[in-house]
């Protein structure tokens, strides 16, 4: 997240990535990117309107290694 | 009222650009003087940032072709090619394309827009994969969600990492649409199409690449980056647009696929539109032979392009190292893009400014573009402006 986003913001399950840390779209598409590639997976886009918090979306990241 | 809360960004953005008394985006040219010249706000400036590659806009045989059209046919078709909108004119312009681009069908389409966003929503559906650059176009991006494909984005411009993904996907790269441009429109850096080729093959994905500003920029006879690259038996499909190199509007994509015959039946951007009008076809024929005709244009449009790179990067300014036809200078922050902008249009240079989330990332760009119309001068008068900028 550092690397993306330069100010600081707190951090919890239930921040919102656009809302609370004012990412903008293709900020979480290119957190998204880091992400596939720390897990080793490919992520499709189709599911980041589902992705709110932080918590969505690591729950959609473990769907994807569950598959 | 909360139905329009979401336009309130845009009320701000337009409130702070009137409080400093300009506006960038949406800039009026009240007269054009020339291919490079115009009074845009009430300013003579050069045009520093059109896709006016070939500087074909006031060809005197192409307008002729043009008014003729309209004498002949009228002003619009007044209906989809589905219906009443198939004039003879996109029928040869069609087989015009597939001769140029020897390939065995063509199909035009009223935008460049909807010629790629109707082709990226219609070849891959659902059940199957669509692997799209990071950087691609909003046409792209627009095309695919509609597809109802699964999405996947490759680091831009990088074939191991699009290797990468392919290879996570298994049997099912057999179904899925990988989709690159050929010259990035905000940077200009061109795609490394060899090398994306090469794992095409390998894993036998379909390649479709889009040549919007690559037509008449590269490639024999400027047939664009698949050309360049020798990889036009490997590319499935090539969308591309008539609103750059030949200075009309429309789209179109070709194909040694029979199939792309039927995407007439299935794609929802050539269906449900009015056909390009009659003088839009006409010009755009006599500028797709002219194109070939002139090789000299795509001379002179690298020799400015490379004088505009050279001279920019001496003056310390924050540009990539690759040369193309599209120089964009970069900077860190949103407000010095803009009060350059400002102090460039003031000196009668008029650039594209492209700030977050056009630009692709987080700085801004001061998108300058050559075409083979601009003098030499011409191009030292925008370096001269450039050098007077301040930090």
């Amino acid at each position: 997240m550092d690397r993306i986003i330069k100010e600081s913001v707190a951090l919890s399950a239930d921040t919102e990535l656009q809302e609370d840390v004012g990412m903008t779209s293709l900020q979480v598409m290119d957190l998204v990117l880091e992400i596939e590639e720390e897990f080793d997976i490919s992520f499709p886009l189709n599911r980041l309107p589902d992705i709110r918090t932080i918590r969505d979306l690591a729950q959609e990241i473990a769907v994807v290694l569950d598959q | 009222m909360s139905l329009f809360e979401k336009f309130g960004q845009y009320q701000e953005m337009c409130d702070y650009f009137e409080q400093r008394g300009t506006m960038p985006f949406g800039a009026v040219t009240e007269r054009s003087l020339s291919s490079t010249e115009a009074i845009v706000n009430g300013h003579r400036v050069i045009l520093a940032g059109t896709n006016n590659y070939l500087g074909l806009n006031f060809d005197p045989e192409a307008i002729a072709a043009a008014q003729r059209a309209i004498e002949e046919s009228g002003t619009g078709t007044t209906g989809s090619r589905m219906a009443n909108g198939t004039f003879a004119g996109h029928v040869l312009l069609e087989r015009e394309l597939a001769e140029f681009f020897n390939t065995k069908a063509a199909v035009l389409f009223s935008t460049g827009y909807s010629a790629t966003m109707g082709m990226s929503a219609t070849l891959a559906g659902p059940g199957e994969v669509i692997l799209l650059d990071a950087d691609s176009h909003a046409s792209i991006y627009d095309g695919v969600r509609l597809s109802g494909a699964e999405i996947i984005r490759f680091r831009h411009n990088d074939p191991a990492d699009l290797e990468k993904r392919l290879r996570r996907l298994g049997k099912r790269t057999e179904k899925t649409l990988i989709i690159v441009e050929g010259i990035y429109s905000m940077l200009g850096d061109i795609a490394p199409l060899a090398e994306i080729a090469a794992i095409k093959r390998k894993y036998g994905a379909c390649l479709m690449v889009d040549e919007a500003h690559s037509l008449g920029v590269m490639g024999d006879d400027g047939r664009g980056a698949a050309a360049a690259a020798g990889i036009e038996a490997d590319t499935d499909f090539i969308v591309g647009t008539f609103s750059k190199s030949l200075a009309s509007i429309g789209g179109y994509c070709v194909s040694n696929h029979p199939e792309l015959e039927l995407v007439r039946f299935a794609a929802r951007a050539y269906i449900f539109t009015a056909s390009a009008s009659p003088s839009v076809i006409a010009s755009t024929r006599v500028a797709l032979r002219l194109m070939q005709q002139r090789p000299e244009l795509r001379k002179q449009l690298w020799k400015n392009a490379r004088q505009l790179h050279e001279q920019l990067t001496e003056l310390g300014l924050q540009v990539d190292s690759h040369v193309s036809p599209v120089v964009a200078v970069k900077t860190e922050s949103m407000e010095t893009a803009i009060r350059w902008w400002e102090e460039l249009f003031q000196k009668g240079i008029f650039v594209n400014l492209v700030i977050p989330p056009a630009s692709p990332s987080t700085y801004s760009l001061l998108r300058c573009s050559v075409s083979a119309a601009h003098s030499t001068e011409q191009i030292q008068q925008i370096t001269d402006a450039f050098s007077t900028l301040t930090a």
